[in-house]
Formats: structure tokens, sequence, C-alpha cells
């Protein structure tokens, strides 16, 4: 292996493919500038000759540290054109990188991507070849939704990368179109920090109703109530994505929702004692009521019990039953 | 309708000289061959669902059916329906509902044809001949569409002409095409009823596309009738869209016209219901489809259907307009809760009542 002095104004930094073998996302220096101007530069870099100059194949942040410090060469491992296929280069960067570091999930995206696009690789041989290289389950479907992530949108994209925003988060926006997924990432995503499941059901509710009230994504949640939960003054964003879950819901399941507001009214007007509490079952599905009775003497339980007596020999429970077997 | 015509034929090994095999080649000239090992593994997992469903449709597989070839019908998983039977002559099928519970249940959606009809036909005989004394159901249409592929396998004479000799023992062709070629003028001795899924033609556009139209179905079973046929009214699923009741109500008065009620053996409704799996497929599939978007919740067999009330209403104003076309009609829910049922006790009244799910 032969290292040469490289003058860095002849490395290529911008163009169409200069970074064709770089997986680094964001592309920043960061803390390597203070460490090489410290201690000086330990490892050369790995560059491909190229028509216009060397094609960085390992090491582009070292390359920018050293640009930003003002080196004028940097020492490098260089290979020509001819000596260094596509796919070897690839194959070079990917294993430089995994070795010293975990990639991001913007960076794995990135090696799948070039994998796929440059050497061709079919999805089935980033599957068994590179996913294991990777860390990656070994699913075409993980593949697929890793490769999806890389048109999001650059903030999306950043939030990934630093691990504000779950690769999970993420593959659930990637169907959305570019602008209701801003919007969404905005609007909810940063502003309400829902889990994965909740993420799912509230985009799902979204996209249901999208359809449902020919509305856009972005007018659904300027909605006079939606938009007052996602701008209120509610510091804790667990509250607003439970407020918001539950308007999505009434949105969503209209009927239902007449049901249980229904189903609140009649048993209020009821005027049962605090000490019992009556369920219907989940979606209103069986034909049955539950009551619970909490007492903590037997004098309060035979109170409480005469008292639910009385209600329902006035014909007081029949409305509630009603509700719960027909639905009116 | 157009008759399904594959465009690559995948055969299992064991079968390429079989004269089944032969003679579906001879009716399928030019077509692409590809010998495999098991028609099994033979799915695009790597591709999108969408992509991959739609390159499966395109072909065709033709085996030998493995293990059991006649099943018995089960009401879950630990209990059988006592003398319902599914014969199992083909897997998958070529239409594309949107619905479809197929799309969850088998590892891919090529479409099967099992060569080895004597056998199948043997296995059915002996199980007819070992209950001499029981009344027996034979289904053709659970895995697949009872008659979509009969243009290429001939498979309904031999049905037909197999249960004629038996008077305990029927067999129902399920279907949603108008393929009823074959079986005008066969000797079926009142012991084969076809059945239709009916469907308002909306449904048909929108959910059930490669199907016959719905003025096809109804012409189909017009002339099964006309050939002495008993036919079964299949609503199922009723799909909630928007219109449907005018839609359901008009299906029903050209069904009024045109069929004769006395030729009618029985009629089962039963609403649009999925999986949580089938659920994911067809948001997946059809990201924009009405089909989803009705209020379904999950019931407690863990499939989601309408809300209670919804498909209360629904079975109340069908069970209604079929009453006045068909006044004498045995109609029986399928897959419903006894809650639902308990509700429609009135509208179901000397109906036979069957399939009820265990909540």
């Amino acid at each position: 292996m032969q290292i040469h002095a490289i003058p860095l104004k002849d490395i290529l930094f911008s163009g169409a493919d200069f970074d064709a073998f770089i997986f680094t996302f964001p592309l920043h220096a960061g803390p390597l500038k203070d460490s090489i101007h410290k201690v000086g530069l330990l490892h050369p870099v790995c560059l491909r000759e190229h028509p216009q100059g060397w094609q960085i194949v390992c090491g582009a942040r070292r390359v920018l540290a050293c640009r930003e410090l003002g080196w004028r060469d940097i020492p490098a491992q260089t290979w020509a054109a001819n000596a260094c296929a596509t796919e070897r280069a690839l194959e070079i960067s990917l294993a430089e990188n995994t070795l010293h570091r975990q990639l991001n999930p913007m960076e794995q995206a990135r090696a799948l991507h070039k994998f796929h696009t440059l050497a061709n690789w079919e999805i089935s041989k980033l599957v068994t070849e590179i996913a294991p290289q990777l860390g990656l389950p070994q699913s075409s479907e993980m593949v697929q939704d890793y490769l999806s992530l890389l048109k999001l949108e650059p903030e999306i994209q950043v939030a990934v990368a630093d691990g504000s925003l779950s690769p999970a988060h993420a593959f659930l926006l990637a169907p959305l179109n570019p602008p209701e997924r801003t919007f969404l990432f905005n609007q909810v995503v940063q502003t309400c920090l829902p889990s994965l499941n909740e993420s799912r059901e509230i985009i799902e509710n979204l996209l249901d109703l999208k359809i449902m009230l020919k509305k856009s994504l972005p007018e659904i949640l300027e909605g006079k109530n939606i938009s007052a939960i996602l701008h209120s003054s509610l510091k804790n964003p667990r509250d607003k994505c439970r407020f918001l879950r539950i308007e999505l819901r009434r949105l969503r399941f209209p009927q239902l929702n007449r049901l249980e507001d229904e189903f609140a009214k009649i048993l209020s007007a009821l005027g049962l004692k605090n000490n019992v509490q009556v369920r219907h079952s989940p979606y209103f599905e069986n034909n049955h009521l539950d009551f619970t009775v909490r007492a903590q003497h037997a004098e309060e339980l035979t109170e409480t019990i005469q008292h639910l007596s009385t209600v329902s020999a006035n014909g007081g429970l029949h409305k509630l039953f009603d509700l719960v077997k027909h639905g009116v | 309708m157009k008759f399904f015509h594959p465009e690559i034929l995948y055969i299992e090994t064991d079968v390429l000289n079989h004269p089944r095999t032969l003679a579906i080649l001879e009716r399928l000239p030019g077509i692409a061959v590809q010998p495999i090992d098991d028609y099994q593994n033979l799915g695009l997992a790597h591709l999108t669902a969408n992509a991959r469903f739609k390159r499966e449709k395109k072909g065709l597989t033709l085996a030998p059916k493995r293990g059991e070839l006649v099943k018995a019908v089960q009401r879950d998983l630990f209990r059988n329906i006592p003398n319902e039977y599914y014969i199992v002559h083909s897997l998958g099928c070529p239409f594309d509902c949107q619905y479809c519970f197929l799309y969850d249940y088998l590892d891919h959606q090529i479409p099967t044809i099992f060569v080895n009809i004597e056998e199948i036909l043997e296995s059915t005989q002996e199980i007819i001949e070992s209950k001499p004394f029981e009344k027996l159901t034979f289904h053709t249409g659970e895995f697949s569409d009872a008659l979509a592929f009969d243009h290429l396998t001939d498979l309904s004479q031999p049905l037909v002409e197999l249960f004629a000799n038996y008077q305990h023992a029927f067999v129902e062709f399920r279907t949603k095409s108008a393929n009823v070629g074959n079986l005008i003028g066969l000797p079926h001795n009142g012991q084969s009823i076809i059945s239709w899924t009916f469907s308002p033609q909306r449904v048909v556009q929108l959910f059930e596309y490669g199907t016959a139209s719905s003025d096809a179905r109804i012409e189909a079973a017009r002339r099964c009738q006309e050939a002495g046929y008993g036919i079964g009214l299949r609503f199922d699923p009723l799909v909630r869209y928007p219109g449907w009741e005018n839609g359901y109500r008009e299906l029903i008065e050209n069904m009024g016209a045109q069929l004769h009620p006395d030729l009618i053996r029985d009629c089962q409704l039963g609403v649009f219901r999925y999986t949580p799996g089938l659920g994911r497929i067809i948001r997946e599939r059809f990201p924009k489809s009405w089909l989803r978007l009705e209020e379904s919740v999950p019931s407690g067999d863990g499939k989601y259907r309408y809300l209670k009330p919804l498909r209360i209403d629904m079975y109340r104003k069908i069970m209604g307009w079929l009453g006045e076309f068909f006044p004498s009609l045995k109609i029986e829910l399928c897959m419903e809760s006894p809650e639902v049922e308990e509700s429609l006790a009135e509208n179901l009244r000397g109906n036979h009542k069957k399939e009820v799910f265990i909540s």
C-alpha cells in the first residue's frame, strides 16, 4: 500500500458524484477538527481517481476537517479508477465505516441506497449482504423501509440521524406526500411527541379523515378543535397527544362517539351514587352492562344496592340497556 | 367478464405430464411454462404488496393436492360443523376483490389448480358413501372461486355427475363469475346448488376487480335456474358505501324481476369483516378505498365489523327488501354474533341459524 500526499484542492467536494462512496450524514467535521488540530491525522484517507480530481472513498470528515484547518494536502491511499471498481469502493467504504462506529439510520439508508443504485444490487442481495453488516434485520420490508428514509425532507432526515425521531416513526411518515409530511412532522410529531403506536393511530385516522371529509391533512389539523389543542398552552406534550387522539377518534368514528356521549348522558341523568360504576362492553358489541359497586362496610353495600334497585324498578335503566342493545 | 387467461404457467415437476396438465396446456396455447418444485414456495416476497399481488395474479400454478383433499368445515379452531365439507380443488383466485380474506391467509396469490382431480373426487365419494343416512353438504368456493377456472378444468362436470348419484349429498358451487357454460345440460338431479355473491354494480366496480358484473351474475343465475338448478343467494360481504341503500334495493329489485323464487335454495347475509392483518393489507394496497372507512370495530372473534347498530340496520333493511320480492326465502346470517342474531330474531323467525361465532 502506498501513501501519497494529495493536495486538498484536488479532492472533489462538490458536483454530481463527489459523495458516491460517502455514507456520512450529516457531513460536518465535528469534534474531529479539534482532535486533528491537537494530535494530527492518525489514519490516511482513501481516494479514487476521477476525471475531475480525486473522489473520497473513506475519510470524508477527515478531509473536511483538514480543509477547515487550512491544510494544503492530506496523506491518502489512492487507487486508479480501473484498479478500484465502484462496487469495490463501496465495500471498502462500508467496511471502514462499520469497523469504527455504528452508522446512524440515515447513513444506513444511504449505504443501502448506494449499493442498490451504483452497484445495481437487487433488494434480495442487500438483504443478505448489506443488512447484516449494518446490524439491520434481514428482511426485504426493512430494507425497503430504510430506503424510503431518503425521500424525507432534510429537516426530518436530520432528526432521524440525530436520534430525535426514531426510524420507525420516520417509516410511518415516508408514504405521505411532502407538504403533508412536513406539516405533520412540525405540528404533531414535534409538538405532541407521540409514541410509535400513537403515531400510527394518528396518521391512520388522519388519512381516513382526508378521504371522508375531502380535506387535506393540514386543513384537518387546522380545524378549530384540533388547532386549539395543538396551539394550547398545555406544557406536557403527552397531554396534547392524548387530547389530539381523542379528537381525531371523535371525527373518525362519529357514530361510536354519539353512542358514547348518549351513554354518558343517560348514566349521568340516573343520579347513581359515586361508588357505582356502570360500563358497557367494548364498542357496544355485547348487550350486557357491568355494574361495579365499591363498599367499605355492609351498610354501605345494602344502601347502594337498594338505591340501584329503586332506580331499576322505576325503569331508569331501560334506556341504558336499550342503548347498548339497539344503539338508540 | 373475460375468462381468466394467465401469462405464465408454473407446473410442479411431478405433474408435468399429468393428463389434466396436458389438457389445460392445450387450452392455453403459447403460454410460457416454468417447471417448479413446490407451489408453496413461489411468492415474490421482496415486492410491495400491491406490486406483488398484481404480478402474482397473472400467473397460474398446476400442482398435485397433497394431504387432506376434502376438509371438514370448522366453526372455530376446535369444532367442525357436522356434515359440511370443503372440496379443495384449487387455492387462490384469479379475481382481485379488495376485501378477500385470502390475501391474509395464503402465502402467495398465484392461483393454484390441483390436477389430481380423480383422487379428489374419490375422496369425496368415500365420505358420501360413509354417511348414507346423513344430509351432507360440500362447498367448492372457500379457497378459490368455484367456477373461475372451469373453462380450463371442466371440473364442474364430474362433480355435478358424482353428486347426481346421491340423494343425501349436495355440492355448492360459489362464484362471482358468469362461467356457467359447462353446467347447462348436465344431469344434476337437483343435487348441485349454484351460489353467487351478489353485489350492487357500484360494489363490483369499486371493490371486486375482474369479476362478472352484477347483471351478468343475475343472468347466469337465471340460466342455471332455467337448467333446473337450485341457486343460493349470498350477500356476503354486505358493504356500506355512500348510496348503499339505493344500490342494494336496486340489486334486489333486479333479482326479483329475473329469478324464480321457488328455485332459490337459501340466502346468506354477512357484513364485510376483516382481520387486523387484512385491514393492513387493504390500507397498503388501496389507501384511498372507501371499503374500510365505515365505522368498523373489533368484535368478539377479533375481526373488525361495522358498529353493531350499523349492521343491524343494514341487515334489517336488506331482509325487508328481500322479503318484498322473495317472501318465503330462508335467510341465514353468516359469522354474526349472538347479540345481532337476537336483535334480528323477529326478522329471522323460522329461519335456520348457523355459523354464529363465539364471543
